[in-house]
């Protein structure tokens, strides 16, 4: 009896425990890594980001099925040369501290973006934010820019109360204040974040009540949180180890999306064996992509041709890249004077993702006679060497977008005002042919004119060989059945708003 | 120890410079123009040559400032207060139990060795000792989260949050204490001071709590102290499995990130904290070891 009585205890101790996010209508995500900071001007981080698009809203909003509509702003208009717009605030939108949001706080913020090195991926184009009266807000540009909206969503261009955040800038990154959908309650440093929803938000309150993100680096016991209630939603493993366990549990949904970047092959073009153009056609007609693939992320990929990321509404449709071809590979490595073969390195970053695909292209290219060497190496070194310094022969990277246009995975690694450390053009790529496609592609407003440019540099990398897109995976998330509203995003973007039990 | 602090911050700060990867460029991302980390790393003073800013480092650490780190803009000092207390609780649960377990087992295995007792704890140590914490943490996980729904699996808000990460980093130390208990005392055991406690007619239990155990001890305490210190110096593979943050991320965090203030301050702060824990240590032997109280007293006479 005692002993039972005991056991009964023990269980009642422990139930609590046990019970989802559904009971309390909380929803828990994963991070793998803490919040650097809540300031949005101050991070480039994904993680931090992801936060911030609870707490904070940007002048437009990205629906799920990836259209952009406006937020902050009611309407907006574009000058015809494209060099200014025109933002109507929305009236009536509340702080979390209970001020109204005004024309003043969004110039404030957009320029403090703008002003910031941290969010130049999304404010490099703008130049300055001005108030025109007491509900329009205007917007120059250096140069007309299409995809101008996508980085008004961005949480970088985030709206703050100009008051607070001017009162104390360097403690507003741990106090944040947003018109966004929940509200920062808690932070345990580098293990939880507690957000409370927002009574007054503009468009009403979030149907789920609180929001936690946890961070937990193992992906094994992320995964058994989520099975054991604790976690409702987290991106699974990059390398799709888990996918199937996943798959198999009826408690949980895995979600695919095509990721916005494309895995490649990048040759220094200015220096070493791979300066020579027949050299880097070789490995490209002696590639296998499927078995790439297969070998590389156990099939989850499609193989791409196009040099830019097949998620871009630029990118040619039905794209074919160089042939393969082994003897017509191992010809031209005889032709580029080394009839006995030859010795290069590839410097990769030293997580699965770069080494697994480096090690079955080391293979495939002994079939041409490249005895290619791999360089695993932390990612902090391999930026300074590879990305900056341009000290390598050939590595294997993949060029990333942070909004759905042909510009962000072209200019900054193709253009010759991005050589030498001015941007990522660490390739060495300097073809007038080229930039000139890229200017007039980037500062066109016309759709068909810049997809006829795109599909010019396409051409162009294809017949120059100056790098080989291999693949372009899937961006995954998992999470409980009940949980509505879930999709994966391919720039795993997501806003609790839209989720419910 | 104030040697040792200042040579581990130099040696720390020194390390932080030679490793590759620039920590401006670590906070402004992978794509942003060299332009821009330029500027941001003037203004973190990062281009003033190495000996001035150690000396800036050392001269503000003296003043009380330890500097905020590069990554989150927080006073290190207040990260570590935020993380120390979830180190602190892991640490000192996983040597309670080391302790409560470990000895007793050991104290039995020796008094009755080569029984069926004796042998069972002894394989049993070994097995703790080969098992990786972190895989026990996860069959825990697997078990009593998923399976049973009796235990939290990942943070660190209650005390029941404590229970599986605690245990998993004890496995090892325990295993550790029985075997050294063991050992220890089967060599007191045979002395003949113990023989002269039993020829003279004392009750068993005395001789085994008060002549042996006492003597036995001494080692153990020390491999207690030892333990505690390291587990002190956070645990990052069991804070990882259960979400925890305590000073093991913090470290691994900062080292990735290239934030050298943060790092520098936790890995101080651990090798203080080391450094207190021995002293307690071998305050303590002044209790335990008449030998060593004698010396202390001989030398008070002098």
């Amino acid at each position: 009896m005692r002993k039972f009585v005991f056991a009964l205890m023990l269980v009642l101790l422990f139930v609590p425990a046990a019970l989802a996010g559904k009971a309390d209508n909380s929803v828990s995500v994963r991070n793998v890594s803490d919040q650097k900071t809540f300031d949005p001007y101050r991070t480039t981080d994904l993680v931090d980001w992801q936060t911030h698009y609870q707490i904070f809203d940007s002048l437009f909003w990205e629906t799920p099925d990836g259209k952009f509509v406006p937020a902050l702003c009611t309407d907006y208009s574009i000058s015809p040369d494209g060099l200014e717009m025109l933002f109507t605030i929305r009236e009536g939108v509340k702080f979390h501290n209970g001020d109204v949001m005004t024309a003043d706080d969004v110039v404030f913020s957009l320029n403090t973006a703008i002003a910031s090195p941290f969010t130049s991926k999304f404010t490099s184009v703008m130049k300055e934010a001005s108030k025109v009266d007491g509900k329009t807000v205007k917007l120059t540009l250096k140069h007309p820019y299409k995809p101008i909206i996508g980085c008004l969503v961005s949480s970088s261009t985030s709206i703050v109360p100009k008051k607070v955040y001017e009162a104390d800038p360097d403690g507003f990154g741990q106090k944040p204040v947003g018109t966004g959908p929940y509200m920062l309650k808690d932070v345990r440093s580098g293990e939880s974040i507690t957000m409370e929803a927002f009574p007054d938000y503009f468009k009403g309150e979030a149907k789920v009540k609180t929001h936690i993100v946890r961070v937990i680096k193992d992906n094994m016991s992320a995964l058994m949180a989520m099975q054991s209630g604790t976690l409702d939603r987290m991106v699974p493993n990059q390398d799709y180890s888990d996918r199937q366990a996943i798959i198999d549990d009826p408690n949980l949904v895995y979600y695919e999306a095509p990721q916005a970047c494309s895995f490649l092959v990048a040759f220094n073009t200015a220096r070493g064996p791979f300066a020579d153009k027949r050299l880097r056609e070789a490995v490209a007609r002696a590639i296998d992509k499927e078995e790439l693939i297969l070998g590389a992320v156990n099939g989850m990929a499609e193989p791409t041709d196009e040099g830019i990321v097949p998620l871009c509404p630029q990118a040619p449709k039905g794209f074919k890249g160089l042939e393969y071809d082994i003897e017509k590979a191992k010809a031209l490595v005889a032709e580029a004077g080394y009839p006995k073969g030859l010795t290069v390195t590839m410097r990769v970053i030293g997580a699965t993702n770069y080494t697994k695909p480096a090690e079955i292209l080391q293979a495939q290219l002994r079939n041409i006679g490249i005895d290619m060497k791999i360089e695993a190496m932390d990612r902090a070194r391999w930026f300074d060497l590879v990305l900056n310094k341009a000290q390598f022969d050939v590595t294997f990277y993949a060029h990333a977008i942070s909004v759905a246009d042909a510009d962000f995975c072209t200019y900054p690694f193709l253009h010759s005002s991005q050589l030498n450390g001015k941007g990522t053009n660490y390739m060495g790529v300097n073809i007038p042919e080229l930039d000139e496609c890229l200017d007039k592609a980037r500062s066109s407003l016309d759709d068909a004119e810049r997809n006829k440019e795109y599909l010019r540099v396409c051409e162009i990398i294809r017949d120059e060989s100056l790098y080989i897109p291999c693949y372009t995976g899937k961006r995954t998330v998992a999470a409980v059945k009940d949980l509505k509203g879930v999709f994966a995003d391919p720039m795993q973007r997501y806003y609790i708003y839209n989720y419910s039990w | 120890m104030v040697p040792v602090i200042l040579g581990l911050s130099f040696i720390l700060f020194s390390i932080m410079e030679l490793t590759p990867g620039d920590p401006a460029r670590a906070m402004l991302g992978e794509y942003a123009p060299q332009e821009e980390v330029e500027q941001l790393r003037e203004q973190m003073g990062l281009n003033d040559p190495f000996f001035v800013r150690y000396w800036r480092y050392v001269w503000n650490a003296l003043h009380g400032d330890f500097g905020v780190s590069y990554r989150t803009n927080i006073p290190t000092v207040t990260e570590i207060k935020n993380r120390f207390p979830a180190t602190l609780k892991i640490a000192f649960f996983a040597v309670l139990i080391a302790v409560i377990l470990g000895i007793p087992v050991g104290i039995i295995s020796a008094v009755k060795q080569y029984s069926a007792i004796d042998i069972s704890s002894m394989v049993s140590a070994l097995l703790f000792t080969s098992i990786p914490p972190f895989w026990l943490g996860l069959l825990m996980i697997l078990l009593f989260s998923v399976k049973l729904h009796i235990l939290p699996a990942v943070g660190s808000e209650t005390w029941k949050h404590f229970i599986m990460p605690a245990i998993a980093m004890a496995a090892a130390q325990m295993a550790t204490l029985v075997r050294m208990t063991r050992s220890t005392m089967l060599e007191v055991i045979r002395q003949d001071y113990i023989r002269t406690a039993k020829a003279k007619g004392a009750a068993p239990a005395r001789v085994i709590f008060i002549h042996s155990l006492q003597n036995a001890l001494l080692p153990v305490v020390t491999a207690v102290g030892i333990s505690f210190s390291n587990l002190l110096g956070g645990a990052l593979i069991i804070e990882n499995v259960f979400g925890i943050s305590g000073l093991g991320t913090l470290m691994v965090e900062s080292v990735t990130g290239k934030d050298s203030p943060m790092l520098i301050s936790s890995v101080l702060f651990a090798a203080l904290v080391g450094g207190f824990v021995n002293l307690g240590v071998d305050l303590l032997y002044t209790f335990i070891d008449p030998r060593v109280k004698s010396q202390y007293l001989k030398r008070g006479a002098k």
